[in-house]
């Protein structure tokens, strides 16, 4: 055999405007292996994969596939290499049945006609091989998540695949579905396939990976064998390790409590808890960090606190006011100030102008309206907010979409703070910013607190928790764990939470 | 008395199902694809003017329905072209075309015979078809002999595209483009492709669908004969959720509703809510088809 | 929320590629005239001095264009809240027959008033019709293109049993009585027919236009349009905004049809629309559901109606052509080009600082 590794990436950059995605990435993976790939939501696992896959062509780097050199330009290119790609959504036909979804692109014929018995005896010997049983006739819609899965690991199986990813494979899984996914994994090395599982669950890839790389910020942080390293090295490894220490802020004096949650508790559309008995409470000058790997029920909880998916149980007040399971517009005219994750999805309108999205949120604003909206003093407005926050250029009759990052997120905390009462729910401010622009995110929000405004922050970079927070939660599988104040936390404690494990110490009451 | 009237209304309603059934068939690979096409009346309408001009210079009418389905299949490439490569909205290129269509054929008809708003001499129809044996047997002879040529075609044509849809690679890749494009994608087939496929197979029924109704119905083109039929094919297609089967079942219920209205208009009484009726159940069909599928996707999340 | 420098580029960059559609068009009419064995230099003359030269001539084409700006109007509202109204002209015909139904059944009313009334009737019959989609489609998904389009057929048949028995005025015709002078809108020229309705819709457009771009609604119905899923985030009521663009949307194109009823034919007529409503959707795609641009393309649309008859009597060409090309040019309005290479190889223009083209962008929420 050419080499021990079945797949070799070097140097791998990949640059998406202004936004490094990949940086001189390193990725080897040996025959045989199942190789985690592990980072946090943008830390460019994905990225990379796509590469692999043939999705994206990297500016620099090379794939080498057994030690041989390989391009791959576009999926059917990385079929051929034998490289199969499960991904996290499924790319199945719901009305078709297993085998239907199998053949789809490489179709076995008779004639004119499919032959589709071929298929099925092809996927009964296969899934015999893999050590379960799978009706070739049934329908997707009719299966069960696992099986689905089982669905798309055969299909790439069946086009002949030795390398296989699996994305994000357990996140739609229930624990027991996972386990079973996790003997299959195992079976298919037993038989020389090699597999890269990309996952931020941590505890998952210590059960079933040989070697483990992680990815932070588009770079390789390390590749280590699984026996010389524990899930809070890797959580640490992850999130970054703590630079700044809790000096640089002013000491508020927290007032009453604004924000209060009580025993929160929602599902997802298959019906699944995301959030499990959530409780927390957030006083005037108090930045509450919610942290915690991604996926483990931030997200569901700042849709509820906003008003954009209902709980199914619970209470959440603001400001004295019962707001559970009231619409955006309620929630968001006592003054609850939002700036979300995703931009584009959530809190910017690509292709109106700065101005019209200045307006969000404003438009039956007294000052605005007279005989119809008042637009020299809108005009004038949006000009003040787009100076005081900075956007470059600060002009208001570009379309939103050719503002840069850094620069729409001044846009959206201009607006957010100037609708902003006295609440501000904060999601990964700084995700994909630049250093200056991070520095004035963080500025503004302290200076919020400050001024008394009780603050929600969302972040899975623990730098960012540590340097601005003053009370941590960790949420855990939609569950608050653990919650304490900034300066009682330190890395170790931080890591094993984040990894699921509880204090052992008794836990402080959640204020 | 009564059993012979109702016997020559099946036989009226089953000459006017067949254009409907064509342009329908045609469309309902579009809709298998997700694309919405709309341009089922103005390849129709080419395809009928086409058959006609063929007819008359050429005297062939296999000749004529080559040509009427070759036009389709120009008339769906441009369409395909500015649909799927120019990205042009669906809904608009396809008004486009038939807007081009009805003036085109109108504009062709006035500049090559001058100045007729019709034509209907020196044609070559599509003959009748009298099954031997059977055209003597007193009912079945009638209901089921001597219909135009393209009549028995777009019968067996009804189980041509139930064999391509479900039982070819073909058909498997448009109802997967149709279905889950993404799917289909990540699987080296390109969605774009079989969407351009789709919409050509359209254009060729649907060409098909004018050289009956000018060649086989009627022997004649007059402007815009295809008088919405095109239309009633699209109602169609989602009232049989374009399965084959079922849009056949459709098509033969608007050729009632027409065959039933034009014996009331005959003897004076009000037909339009008899030839409205297929239109509401339209409606009706697609709205309630909506909320199954909400009630499905609130029950499977309820479910778990 | 326009800055004045910007006005004048604005206005280039949104007529542009129209007038490039039109000119393209143009040309390809001159080949095939060609091919016909006609003059095409002839035939232009024809067309566009009969469309836009001398008195009766724009007068003619003046009442033509009625119908179809406001028509346009109706399209625009829903399209700027990223819905299509395909409906219109069923709303145009439902709205027709109310206000021709009050026209003649209601005696002695002041003149205003019983124009008033009409008008009125003819926005509510016209924002019900809409309202059945609009519904469906905010509650369950059901696509409003393919509702509104069938419902055009209902709405057609269902005026033209009106007007066939119960309001059928004795004759041979299939057409109501005459309404009465009162509810007549006031002729401006005896021999074209030129109406009132021409001032109507010159309002109608300056109102939708400030509806759209200088009200909290308007604003809300354009955000939804380009963004739900921000919009929603925004505290924006997506659902109800959607509701009430149609319902505005519905309600202009009854009066569409009521303008036409009484101006021009003062009573229904079975089938009067030679497709106006269909016209509307072309208008207003060619202006990019700008009002104002609907007004122009609504007027160049009657134009070429208008001169297409000057053109037929004129030389030997059919009018049918011009519907032929009113169709290409659709197309090419309609397509998006970048993705060629020859047209990509072109240099860019320069770009000043204050980069327009924002507001000329027009998302269409989904592809069909």
């Amino acid at each position: 055999m050419a080499s021990e590794y079945a797949l070799e990436m070097r140097g791998i950059t990949k640059v998406f405007g202004s936004v490094v995605a990949n940086e001189d990435v390193n990725f080897k993976v040996r025959r045989g292996e199942v190789h985690a790939l592990v980072g946090e939501n943008g830390a460019g696992k994905s990225t990379l994969m796509k590469i692999l896959f043939g999705l994206y062509q990297p500016d620099a780097g090379e794939v080498f596939l057994n030690g041989k050199r390989v391009v791959v330009r576009d999926p059917s290119d990385a079929i051929k290499l034998n490289i199969g790609m499960v991904h996290q959504h499924f790319m199945l036909v719901p009305s078709f049945t297993v085998a239907q979804n199998m053949i789809l692109g490489v179709e076995p014929t008779k004639g004119v006609k499919l032959d589709l018995a071929e298929a099925e005896e092809r996927i009964r010997e296969l899934s015999n091989a893999c050590g379960f049983t799978i009706d070739p006739k049934a329908r997707i819609r009719d299966c069960p998540v696992g099986v689905q899965q089982r669905v798309e690991i055969m299909k790439a199986l069946y086009r002949g695949a030795d390398l296989l990813i699996l994305d994000e494979p357990t996140s739609v899984l229930t624990p027991d579905e996972a386990e079973e996914l996790f003997e299959i994994m195992r079976t298919l090395t037993r038989q020389g396939k090699t597999i890269i599982f990309i996952t931020h669950k941590l505890r998952e890839v210590m059960a079933t990976a040989q070697h483990v790389t992680v990815l932070r910020k588009g770079r390789t942080v390390t590749t280590v064998s699984i026996d010389e390293t524990c899930e809070e090295d890797l959580a640490l490894h992850m999130v970054g390790r703590k630079v700044e220490l809790y000096s640089g802020k002013d000491s508020v004096k927290p007032g009453e409590a604004i924000v209060k949650v009580d025993n929160l508790w929602a599902a997802d559309q298959y019906g699944r808890w995301r959030l499990r008995d959530i409780g927390f409470q957030v006083r005037a000058g108090e930045i509450v960090g919610i942290a915690g790997v991604a996926g483990n029920g931030q997200d569901e909880l700042v849709d509820v606190l906003m008003g954009l998916k209902k709980p199914s149980r619970g209470r959440i007040q603001i400001d004295g006011q019962d707001v559970t399971g009231k619409t955006s517009n309620v929630v968001r005219s006592l003054g609850v100030g939002y700036i979300p994750e995703d931009r584009y999805e959530r809190s910017m309108i690509r292709d109106a102008s700065v101005a019209e999205n200045m307006l969000l949120g404003f438009e039956h604003d007294e000052r605005f309206n007279g005989f119809g909206l008042k637009l020299d003093t809108i005009r004038k407005w949006a000009d003040e907010l787009v100076h005081e926050f900075d956007v470059q250029p600060p002009l208001l009759d570009i379309p939103a979409r050719s503002l840069s990052g850094g620069n729409a997120q001044r846009a959206v905390m201009a607006r957010e703070f100037a609708l902003s009462k006295r609440v501000i729910i904060a999601c990964q401010p700084s995700h994909g910013l630049d250093i200056g622009s991070i520095d004035f995110v963080h500025k503004q929000l302290l200076d919020r607190r400050r001024k008394g405004y009780a603050i929600i922050l969302i972040s899975s970079d623990l730098e960012e928790m540590l340097y601005l927070a003053d009370t941590i939660a960790v949420m855990y599988k939609g569950e608050i764990i653990s919650s304490f104040p900034n300066r009682d936390v330190d890395e170790k404690r931080m890591g094993l939470l984040m990894a699921g494990v509880r204090d052992a110490e008794p836990e402080e009451e959640a204020r | 008395m009564a059993g012979a009237f109702n016997l020559s209304l099946l036989v009226a309603a089953i000459r006017l199902t067949t254009p409907i059934l064509l342009a329908a068939l045609g469309g309902l690979f579009t809709q298998q694809a997700n694309v919405l096409n709309i341009a089922l009346e103005g390849m129709m309408l080419s395809g009928a003017f086409t058959a006609v001009a063929v007819s008359f210079f050429t005297h062939s009418w296999v000749m004529a329905i080559l040509a009427s389905v070759l036009v389709g299949l120009i008339m769906a490439w441009i369409l395909g072209a500015f649909v799927v490569k120019f990205k042009a909205l669906n809904v608009i290129a396809g008004m486009a075309v038939n807007l081009f269509a009805s003036g085109f054929t109108a504009f062709l008809l006035r500049t090559i015979w001058t100045n007729k708003s019709e034509m209907t001499q020196g044609l070559v129809g599509i003959p009748d078809v009298v099954i031997p044996g059977l055209c003597n047997v007193p009912v079945l002879g009638e209901l089921l002999s001597g219909y135009s040529f393209l009549v028995y075609i777009s019968i067996v044509l009804v189980f041509v595209a139930q064999f391509v849809l479900y039982k070819t690679k073909l058909g498997l890749r448009i109802r997967a483009v149709g279905e889950t494009p993404q799917a289909a994608a990540s699987l080296g087939v390109d969605p774009d492709r079989i969407r351009l496929i789709s919409i050509l197979i359209s254009g060729a029924l649907c060409g098909l669908a004018g050289a009956h109704l000018s060649l086989g119905a009627l022997c004649m083109f007059t402007e815009n004969m295809t008088a919405g039929r095109g239309f009633m094919a699209m109602a169609v297609i989602f009232f049989g959720d374009a399965d084959p089967y079922k849009v056949a079942i459709g098509a033969f219920l608007f050729g009632l509703a027409e065959a039933i209205s034009m014996r009331l208009q005959s003897v004076g009484l009000p037909s339009h809510f008899i030839i409205m009726i297929p239109y509401v159940f339209t409606v009706v069909s697609l709205i309630v088809v909506s909320i199954n599928k909400m009630k499905a996707q609130t029950r499977k999340s309820s479910e778990s | 929320m326009t800055q004045q420098d910007n006005v004048w580029r604005r206005i280039a960059a949104g007529i542009g590629r129209p007038l490039l559609a039109i000119a393209l068009a143009l040309l390809i009419g001159l080949v095939i005239i060609s091919i016909a064995g006609e003059d095409p230099i002839e035939s232009y003359r024809a067309l566009i001095g009969g469309a836009f030269v001398g008195r009766s001539n724009i007068e003619n084409t003046l009442v033509r264009s009625i119908p179809v700006i406001a028509s346009g109007l109706a399209v625009a509202v829903a399209f700027a809240c990223g819905m299509f109204n395909m409906g219109v002209e069923g709303q145009l015909y439902l709205g027709a027959f109310a206000a021709a139904w009050i026209g003649f059944s209601i005696k002695g009313v002041p003149p205003l008033l019983h124009v008033l009334l009409a008008i009125g009737l003819s926005a509510a019959v016209g924002a019900a019709w809409a309202y059945l989609p609009a519904i469906a489609r905010i509650k369950w998904g059901t696509s409003e293109i393919v509702t509104t389009m069938m419902l055009n057929y209902v709405a057609q048949y269902f005026t033209s049993y009106l007007v066939s028995f119960p309001f059928k005025e004795p004759g041979d015709l299939q057409q109501t009585p005459a309404i009465f002078s009162s509810a007549e809108l006031y002729e401006l020229s005896a021999a074209s027919r030129l109406h009132l309705g021409l001032l109507l819709v010159v309002v109608f457009a300056v109102i939708i236009a400030f509806l759209l771009k200088r009200t909290a609604l308007g604003y809300e119905i354009r955000m939804t349009g380009l963004s739900p899923s921000v919009s929603r985030a925004s505290g924006i009521s997506t659902d109800r905004t959607a509701i009430r663009a149609m319902l505005i949307s519905g309600a202009i194109g009854g009066i569409a049809g009521a303008i036409e009823i009484l101006g021009v034919h003062h009573r229904f007529i079975n089938n009067f629309s030679p497709g106006y409503g269909w016209d509307g959707l072309a208008v207003s795609l060619l202006a990019k559901g700008n009002p104002i641009g609907i007004l122009l393309s609504g007027i160049f649309y009657g134009g070429l109606q208008s001169g297409a008859n000057i053109m037929e009597f004129a030389t030997d060409v059919p009018k049918q052509l011009i519907d032929s090309l009113r169709a290409i040019i659709i197309l090419f309005v309609a397509a998006d080009f970048t993705g060629l290479k020859l047209l990509r190889a072109k240099p860019k223009l320069p770009r000043g600082g204050g980069k327009s083209g924002c507001k000329e962008v027009k998302t269409c929420g989904r592809s069909v």
